[in-house]
C-alpha cells in the first residue's frame, strides 16, 4: 500500500490517498475505485475482498485499487469531504490548486490516467439498497467488460446520465473504458452483496487473462431503461416491502403496501407488472410522494 | 518554557488521528489557572481569544508566576465543520461532563478533561455567542467567589445565574467557581469581541498575581466595569408569530418598556404579522441575527434596570 497524495488539514493528522498495486505490467491496467462516498461501505469492503484473492494470484497486467478515497467522510459516514461539505465524485477532473476535494480528485484522476480500464464502485443511497450491478454504455468493449463481471444485473444506459463532474464521465472524457458498479445499500455493510460485487471483478480479471478464472457463476439479467419497472409512491406515507432484493417475482406478485404512518391504514398496494428480479428496494419506510419504491430487471 | 502535551488522541477507523492538546505556561505552581475554548465547535470567538493569549504568554513566560494551562480546542471534530455537536456521534460534549473513563471519544475526552483540571485554582471557559445571536461581552457564573473575579474580566455584565436542569452535565458545572466568558456573533469572529476579552483575561492574570501589571499591553483604567446582575434581573423576548424577524434596535442600546424592537413579516406575502415590544425597560444584551423565526422563538434579552 501507498499513499499517492497527501493534504494538510486544520487539525487532523494529513487526508492520505492510498493505493495498492498489484501485477508484473505486461497486460491491461484495471483501475477500481471504491469510497469516494464516505457513507457507502460496500464497495470498500468488496475491493478488500478482491485484494485477499489477488493476493494470492500471480496477476498479468496490473490492477490498481483505492478502497477508500472519502476516508475523513467515512470516519464519520458522511457521503461528503466533512471540511466543506464537497462531493468528490462531482468535482472532477479535480484541480490541484483548488478546494479539498477538487485535489482528492485531481490526484485521483492522474493517478488511474494510464488504466485501460477503470471502474467506480458505490453503495445505493441510505434509503434504497441495490442488487449488484454495472451500469454501461449501451454498446462498444464497456459493455462486453460489464458483462464479463456476471453482476446480477447490466444496466445499458447512454452516456447522457453521468454528471460531467463525475469520475465516470470523465474517465471516459479521456477516452478510458468505465463502468459504474452499484450495490447494496449506503451505510450499512451488505456481506453477500459485497461478495457478488468481489466475484465480478475476479471475473472481469479473469476474462481479461489479468488472473486465473475463479469458478463463480451468476445468473446475469441485461436491460435497458426500458426493461426496468418502477414503482414510485402514490403519496407521502410509510413503505412496508414485501421482497427482498435479488428476488425474482412473476406478474401480479405483491411487493409491497404503503399505509399511513400514524394508525397503518392500507392506502396502496404495490404489484409486479411483469416477471422480473427485484434489482432496487426502498429501505427507509417514511417516503415522499413521487419517490422511488421499487426496480424491477424484468425478463422478457 | 511554554509546553506542549497531547491530552488525548481521538483515533479515527481509517486510520487518521486528531490531538486534543493542552499548552502549559510557567511553571507547574501556584496559583494554576485552566482556560478551556471548543467544546463546541460553533464558537471560533474563544478559539480565537485562546490562541491570541498563547502568543501573548509565549512572550512574557519569563515574567510569570504560577501556571496557566490553556486548553483552544476540546472538540476538534467539531471545530472542523463549524458545528455545534460532535459529528458520527451527533452528541453536544457540553452534556457529556463530567464524562466517562471508558466510553465513546467525547465521553473520554469530557473525563479527561475533569481529571486534566483537578486542582487547578482558577477554571475559565471560553466561548462565543449563542449560535444566531449576537451578545454583549458577558461572564457567566455560578458562585459570589466567581462573580467577584469576574470584575477584572473587562466585561460590560456579570449573571449570576441558578444552575438549570440539563447544567449537571456541563462542563462549567463541574468546577464551582469557574467563569463563562461569552459575546460577539455566533459562530463567527468580532474583532473588538476578542481584543476586549483577550485584555480582561490578562488583567486577571495580574489579578491573581500570576503576571506584573508592566507587562500589560494597554492601561486597567480603560477597563469595562461590569455590572452584576442575577438571573430573575434578564427578560427573554420571544415572538408570538412565526415567520421572519427584523430587529429595529441596536445590540447595548437602551430600550423602554412598550418600545418597538422589531418585527415579524409572513415570509410569502411580506405582510406584519407581529410588532414585537420590550417587556421592560433596561439594555439590550443579546438580539437574534437570524431572522427565520417560529411560535415563541427567543429574539432578544433585556437586562432589566431596577
Ligand atoms: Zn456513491
Amino acid at each position: 500500500m501507498s499513499v499517492i497524495f497527501e493534504m494538510e488539514s486544520p487539525l487532523r493528522t494529513p487526508y492520505q490517498l492510498h493505493q495498492l498495486e498489484f501485477g508484473n505490467g505486461e497486460g491491461p491496467t484495471i483501475a477500481l475505485v471504491a469510497g469516494m462516498h464516505g457513507n457507502e461501505l460496500n464497495g470498500i469492503h468488496s475491493l478488500n475482498m478482491l485484494i485477499s484473492v489477488l493476493r494470492m494470484q500471480k496477476i498479468r497486467g496490473r490492477v490498481l485499487l483505492y478502497p477508500l478515497v472519502n476516508t475523513f467522510g467515512a470516519d464519520e459516514c458522511n457521503k461528503r469531504f466533512p471540511f466543506d461539505q464537497n462531493d468528490i465524485n462531482g468535482a472532477f477532473p479535480g484541480n490541484p490548486n483548488g478546494h479539498p476535494a477538487q485535489r482528492i480528485a485531481a490526484a485521483l484522476y492522474e493517478a488511474t490516467a494510464q488504466a485501460d480500464i477503470c471502474i467506480d464502485i458505490h453503495s445505493g443511497a441510505a434509503h434504497v439498497r441495490e442488487l449488484p450491478q454495472v451500469r454501461a454504455p449501451i454498446s462498444g468493449l464497456a459493455l462486453e467488460y460489464a458483462r464479463a463481471m456476471k453482476l446480477p444485473v447490466v444496466w445499458k444506459r447512454k452516456g447522457e446520465y453521468f454528471s460531467q463532474r463525475g469520475l465516470v464521465a470523465c474517465w471516459r472524457q479521456r477516452e478510458q473504458i468505465a463502468l459504474h458498479v452499484i450495490g447494496g445499500r449506503g451505510v450499512t455493510l451488505d456481506n453477500s452483496l459485497c461478495s457478488m460485487m468481489a466475484s465480478g471483478f475476479s471475473n472481469l480479471l479473469a476474462y481479461l487473462n489479468v488472473t486465473t478464472a475463479m469458478s463463480s457463476v451468476q445468473e446475469t439479467i441485461e436491460v435497458t431503461k426500458q426493461e426496468i419497472e418502477v414503482h414510485r409512491a402514490v403519496c407521502g406515507a410509510f413503505f412496508v416491502p414485501e421482497v427482498r432484493v435479488g428476488e425474482q417475482v412473476q406478474r401480479g406478485r405483491l411487493l409491497g403496501y404503503l399505509q399511513s404512518p400514524i394508525g397503518g391504514e392500507r392506502i396502496d398496494e404495490v404489484r409486479a407488472m411483469n416477471k422480473g428480479i427485484i434489482m432496487t428496494l426502498r429501505a427507509n419506510p417514511l417516503v415522499h410522494a413521487q419517490e422511488l419504491l421499487v426496480r424491477i430487471a424484468c425478463i422478457s | 518554557m511554554a509546553e506542549q502535551s497531547v491530552v488525548f488522541e481521538i483515533e479515527m477507523p481509517t486510520g487518521g488521528s486528531v490531538e486534543v492538546v493542552r499548552h502549559r505556561f510557567g511553571s507547574m505552581s501556584r496559583p494554576r489557572v485552566a482556560i478551556v475554548s471548543g467544546i463546541r465547535g460553533d464558537a471560533p470567538e474563544g478559539m480565537r481569544i485562546a490562541l491570541a493569549l498563547m502568543m501573548f504568554l509565549k512572550n512574557h513566560e519569563q515574567h510569570m508566576q504560577g501556571c496557566v494551562d490553556i486548553y483552544p480546542c476540546m472538540n476538534p471534530l467539531a471545530a472542523e465543520q463549524g458545528i455545534r455537536l460532535w459529528p458520527f456521534f451527533d452528541v453536544d460534549l457540553n452534556r457529556l461532563f463530567p464524562g466517562k473513563e471508558n466510553g465513546h471519544p467525547p465521553a473520554r475526552v469530557a473525563h479527561t478533561l475533569v481529571q486534566d483540571l483537578q486542582k487547578c485554582d482558577y477554571v475559565i471557559e471560553l466561548r462565543g455567542a449563542r449560535p444566531f445571536f449576537q451578545e454583549i461581552t458577558q461572564a457567566l457564573v455560578r458562585s459570589e467567589e466567581a462573580a467577584s473575579l469576574a470584575m477584572n474580566l473587562n466585561v460590560q455584565l456579570i449573571w449570576k445565574r441558578h444552575p438549570g436542569p440539563a447544567a449537571s452535565k456541563t462542563f462549567a458545572y463541574q468546577f464551582p467557581n469557574t467563569i463563562v466568558l461569552e459575546g460577539g456573533v455566533g459562530n463567527q469572529l468580532t474583532e473588538d469581541v476578542g481584543e476586549q476579552l483577550k485584555n480582561g483575561l490578562l488583567n486577571f492574570l495580574v489579578q491573581v498575581g500570576i503576571l506584573r501589571e508592566d507587562v500589560l499591553p494597554f492601561s486597567w483604567v480603560g477597563m469595562e466595569r461590569p455590572v452584576l446582575v442575577e438571573g430573575y434581573s434578564v427578560e427573554r423576548i420571544r415572538v408570538s408569530r412565526a415567520g421572519f424577524f427584523i430587529p429595529e434596535v441596536a445590540l447595548g442600546s437602551t430600550i423602554q418598556k412598550e418600545e418597538r424592537i422589531g418585527t415579524v413579516v409572513d415570509i410569502s406575502s411580506g405582510n406584519l404579522r407581529e410588532e414585537v415590544l420590550a417587556s421592560c425597560d433596561g439594555l439590550l444584551m443579546a438580539l437574534r441575527v437570524q431572522p427565520i423565526v417560529s411560535l415563541g422563538t427567543m429574539v432578544a434579552r433585556i437586562l432589566r434596570t431596577q
